[in-house]
C-alpha cells in the first residue's frame, strides 16, 4: 500500500471520529445528559435489586419509573396509560370513520395532482430529448470499437472523478477491515450519539428493578420512555440513512431462511442416501442429470461417512473416557506422516504389535501412554460382549484414519471437487464442509483416480500394478458403468478363460458383492458404490441385482429459496431484456461505443450479476425420481431429490467428462462441419445416399444386388 | 406461472403502500386532534 492511501485512510479516520465527536457535543449532546440520568435510574434500581434479593423490607426510591428531566416530550407519545387506551380507541374509531375515509381520500388526491402537474410540465422534454436521441443514434457506422465523442468526455469525467472516489473508498474499506477496532469505535461513538446507551442502561436497571418488584404496571412507563428515548434518532437523524441498515438487516433474515431451506433439502437428499444399499445406479435419458445427481449423492455420502466416524469416534471415547486419546492420536498422525500407516489393516496390525508388547511387558507407559489400567480397568462390557481395550484402540485407530484422512474419500472414474477442510490446531482436528457457506475455500481436493485393477479380484489389466489389493473403503463412482461392464449380449463374444483381463474373469462383480468387508469398522460399512447409466440392462444382471436403480423421470424448473425476491427478479429481467432489444439495434446498425449504450450496458451487467449471483447461490431444482430394486420385479417407489446449484454447479464436475477423448480424435483431423457436403436439394441422391456409409443403405443395395 | 407471481407481489406492494399511507394520514389526524383538545383544555387555543 502506498504512503498516500496510507495517510488518506488515517485522515479519513481522524475527520470521521472528529465529526462525530462535535456532532455529539453539537446536536446529540442530551443523549451524554441523558446517559447520566440513566446510570442514576440504573444505579437506584441495583440497589432495590440487592435489598430485596436479601430480603431487607426497606422502602427503596427507584427513579426509573419517573419521567425524563432531561428530553422533552417531542414526539407526541401518550404519557400515561390511560391516554395511551384513550389515543388507541379514537384511533380505532377513525379507521372505520367514513370522514376519515373522505379526508385521506382527498389528501391523496391532492399529492397526486402536484405529482401529476409535474410529471405533464416534464413530459414534453423527455419526448424531445428520446426523439432527439432516436435522430443521433440512428445513423448507421463501422467505426469499430471507436469512442463517441461524448463517451470519451465521459470516460475522462469518470477517470478524474469517479475511480479516484472509488479506489479511495475501496482502499479505505480494506483498511477498516484490517483495523476492525475503529469500526467498533465508530459503533460506539455513535451508539452513544443516538442515545443506545441510555437506552441499554435503563433496559438492564429496568430488568432488575422488576425481577424485585413484579410491578407490571410500571410497564407502559418504560415503553413511554422508549419511545422518548428514540426521538433523538427519530428527529435529529436523516431517517433515510437509516434505509441501507434496515436493507442489510431483512437481506440478513431472508438469506438466513434460505439457508436454512436449503440444509433442510440436503438432509432430506442424505435421507433419501441412506436408504440406498452399498451399490446404487442412477439411470435416465440423456440430459436428465444422471451425472450431477450421481456427483451430489458422493459429495453428501463424502460427508456423512466423517460424520458417522466422527460419532463412533466418541461412542469409543466414552467407553475409556480416562484413556488418553490425545497420545494415541498424536502416535497415528506421525504413523501417517512417516506412512508407516497408510490403511486400516496397518493400523490394525500397529494395535496388535502393541497388546502383544504389553501382554509381554505389562509398561502402560509406552503400550498405553500411561494409562493406568490399574484403576480404570482393561475392559468394557456393555452387556452383548466384553472388548478389551486394544480392541477400542484398533476401532478408534481406524475410525480417527477415516475421519483425518487429508485427501478426498472419493474414488471415481471422473475428476469430482470435494473441497471439506480439516481445520487442525495440533489437538483434535474438525473436518469442516459446508456446501451452502458464503466464502469458497482455497483449499480442495479432487477425487482420486479409479484404478479398476484395485477393484478386481480376478484377472487385472496390469498384472504387477503396485495398487492392487489397497482399496479398502471409500466413495466409489463411476459414470457410464453400462460402457465399462456391459451386458450379457454385449460379452457374448467374450471368453472368461481368456488370458487377458476381461469383464467375464476380472472378478469385478466378486469385488462389489464382498466390498463391504474390507471397508467395516465397528459394524459399520464406510463404502458406498454409485454409478449411472442410461438403462439399467446397459449393466449386467448378476452386478445390476445388486443395486437400487434410480430412475430419474423428471426435472423440474429451477427454484428460488430466497424468500422475497420476485420483485427485484422482475426488475433485474426488465432491465436485461429491454436492454436486449436496444442493444441488438445498436450493435447492428453501429460499430462504435456510445455513451448511451456504455451506461445502460454496465447498469444492466451489474443488475444481472446480481441476480445471477442470487439464483447460483439459492437456486435449485427437484429431480421426480422412481426407485426401484435391481431385479426390476418390484414396484417402483416415488421420491425427490434435490439439487442446490450452489453445491454442485460450482465448479464440481465436468459433464463431459470424457472430451479428452473425443477432443484428442478431433485435433487429428483436418475436416470440421463446415466442410462436410451439403444436400443438393430437398431429395438426396443416390451418391449423396452412399456418402452416408449407412448400414440401412448399403443393406439394400446389397439384399437388391443393386449397382453402387 | 412467474409472471402471476409477480403480478400479485406488485398487487400486495400497492395495497400495502396504500394502507401504510392511510394509517400514518389517521394517526396524524387522530394526533392532531387530541393536541387541539389539549390546548383548548388549557385555555391556550383561543387566547
Amino acid at each position: 500500500m502506498d504512503r498516500r492511501q496510507i495517510f488518506l485512510n488515517i485522515a479519513t479516520t481522524f475527520i470521521l471520529l472528529a465529526l462525530a465527536v462535535m456532532l455529539g457535543a453539537s446536536i446529540y449532546y442530551k443523549s451524554y445528559i441523558r446517559i447520566g440520568e440513566a446510570a442514576v435510574d440504573f444505579w437506584s434500581c441495583c440497589r432495590h435489586f440487592f435489598i430485596h434479593l436479601f430480603r431487607h423490607r426497606i422502602d427503596t426510591p427507584v427513579s426509573i419509573n419517573d419521567k425524563s428531566n432531561v428530553l422533552e416530550w417531542l414526539i407526541n407519545w401518550p404519557e400515561t396509560w390511560e391516554l395511551f387506551l384513550h389515543r388507541t380507541r379514537a384511533y380505532g374509531n377513525a379507521l372505520i370513520d367514513k370522514q376519515n375515509v373522505l379526508e385521506w381520500l382527498a389528501h391523496v388526491y391532492l399529492k397526486m395532482r402536484r405529482v401529476s402537474k409535474v410529471l405533464i410540465m416534464i413530459l414534453p422534454f423527455f419526448v424531445a430529448l428520446f426523439i432527439l436521441v432516436v435522430q443521433i443514434y440512428k445513423k448507421p457506422n463501422n467505426k469499430y470499437n471507436v469512442d463517441t465523442k461524448p463517451l470519451k468526455a465521459f470516460k475522462w469525467m469518470a477517470d478524474r472523478v469517479y475511480q479516484p472516489i472509488k479506489q479511495y473508498v475501496i482502499g479505505y474499506k480494506a483498511f477498516l477491515q484490517r483495523h476492525s477496532q475503529l469500526v467498533w469505535l465508530f459503533f460506539l461513538i455513535w451508539g452513544l450519539n443516538l442515545n443506545f446507551g441510555g437506552i441499554l442502561l435503563s433496559a438492564i436497571g429496568y430488568y432488575l428493578y422488576f425481577a424485585s418488584s413484579f410491578n407490571f404496571g410500571s410497564l407502559y412507563m418504560q415503553f413511554a420512555k422508549l419511545v422518548m428515548d428514540l426521538q433523538i434518532i427519530l428527529l435529529k437523524f436523516p431517517w433515510y440513512l437509516f434505509l441501507p441498515l434496515l436493507w442489510a438487516v431483512f437481506h440478513r433474515w431472508r438469506v438466513n431462511r434460505a439457508l436454512a431451506h436449503l440444509r433442510h433439502f440436503e438432509a432430506q437428499n442424505c435421507g433419501f442416501i441412506n436408504e440406498l444399499p452399498i451399490v446404487s445406479m442412477v439411470c435416465g435419458s440423456m440430459g436428465k442429470k444422471k451425472t450431477t445427481a450421481l456427483t451430489d449423492m458422493a459429495l453428501s455420502q463424502n460427508v456423512m461417512f466423517r460424520q458417522e466416524a466422527y460419532r463412533r469416534l466418541i461412542e469409543i471415547d466414552v467407553k475409556f473416557p480416562n484413556f488418553p486419546w490425545i497420545e494415541f492420536e498424536r502416535q497415528l498422525k506421525t504413523c501417517m506422516r512417516y506412512k508407516t500407516v497408510y490403511n486400516l489393516a496397518t493400523i490394525r496390525h500397529l494395535v496388535r504389535k502393541k497388546q502383544v508388547r504389553f501382554d509381554k511387558h505389562w509398561d502402560a507407559n509406552k503400550q498405553l501412554y500411561g494409562y493406568d489400567f490399574e484403576r480404570f480397568g482393561l475392559t468394557y462390557d456393555d452387556k452383548l460382549k466384553t472388548i478389551t481395550i486394544f480392541d477400542a484402540m484398533e476401532i478408534y485407530g481406524q475410525l480417527y484414519f477415516i475421519y483425518v484422512l487429508q485427501s478426498s474419500l472419493l474414488v471415481s472414474n471422473y475428476s469430482i471437487r470435494d473441497d471439506g477442510v480439516l481445520q487442525d490446531m495440533g489437538n483434535f482436528p474438525i473436518y469442516y464442509n459446508n456446501f451452502f457457506a458464503g466464502e469458497r475455500t482455497r483449499n480442495y481436493h479432487y477425487a482420486h483416480i479409479l484404478d479398476f485393477d484395485t477393484v478386481r479380484l480376478g484377472k487385472k489389466v496390469l498384472e504387477d500394478n503396485p495398487n492392487i489389493g489397497s482399496f479398502e473403503f471409500g466413495v466409489v463412482t463411476i459414470t457410464e458403468v453400462g460402457k465399462e461392464r456391459g451386458n450379457t449380449l454385449e460379452l457374448k463374444e467374450i471368453k472368461k478363460g481368456s488370458v487377458e483381463a476381461n469383464q467375464k474373469n476380472d472378478g469385478f462383480n466378486a469385488w462389489l458383492k464382498m466390498c463391504r468387508h474390507p471397508a467395516t469398522v465397528d459394524n459399520y460399512p464406510f463404502i458406498k458404490v454409485f454409478t449411472d447409466e442410461q438403462r439399467p440392462e446397459s449393466w449386467g444382471a448378476d452386478a445390476r441385482d445388486l443395486c437400487d436403480i434410480v430412475n430419474i423421470v423428471s426435472t423440474s424448473k429451477r427454484g428460488l429459496c430466497l424468500p422475497f425476491f420476485t420483485i427485484e427478479d422482475m426488475l433485474c429481467d426488465w432491465a436485461y431484456n429491454g436492454f436486449g432489444r436496444l442493444y441488438q439495434g445498436m450493435r447492428f446498425r453501429r460499430g462504435d461505443n456510445t455513451l448511451l449504450v456504455y451506461i445502460f450496458k454496465n447498469i444492466t451487467a451489474a443488475l444481472r450479476r446480481f441476480q445471477k449471483r442470487i439464483y447460483n447461490r439459492f437456486g435449485y431444482g427437484v429431480l421426480e425420481i422412481e426407485k426401484e430394486r435391481g431385479t426390476m420385479d418390484a414396484k417402483a417407489r416415488k421420491c425427490k431429490y434435490y439439487l442446490m446449484d450452489y453445491k454442485i454447479y460450482s465448479d464440481r464436475f465436468a459433464t463431459d467428462c470424457f472430451n479428452g477423448y473425443f477432443a484428442d480424435k478431433a485435433m487429428k483431423t483436418n475436416v470440421g462441419i463446415d466442410d462436410y457436403p451439403e444436400y443438393d436439394g430437398v431429395k438426396a441422391t443416390v451418391d449423396e445416399l452412399h456418402q452416408q456409409h449407412s448400414y440401412f443403405i448399403e443393406g439394400m443395395y446389397k439384399d437388391e444386388g443393386g449397382d453402387k | 406461472m412467474k409472471s402471476i407471481k409477480r403480478f400479485f407481489a406488485v398487487l400486495v406492494l400497492i395495497i400495502l403502500a396504500v394502507l401504510l399511507s392511510y394509517l400514518i394520514f389517521t394517526g396524524k389526524a387522530v394526533t392532531a386532534i387530541d393536541e387541539i383538545a389539549k390546548a383548548v383544555q388549557e385555555g391556550g387555543f383561543y387566547g
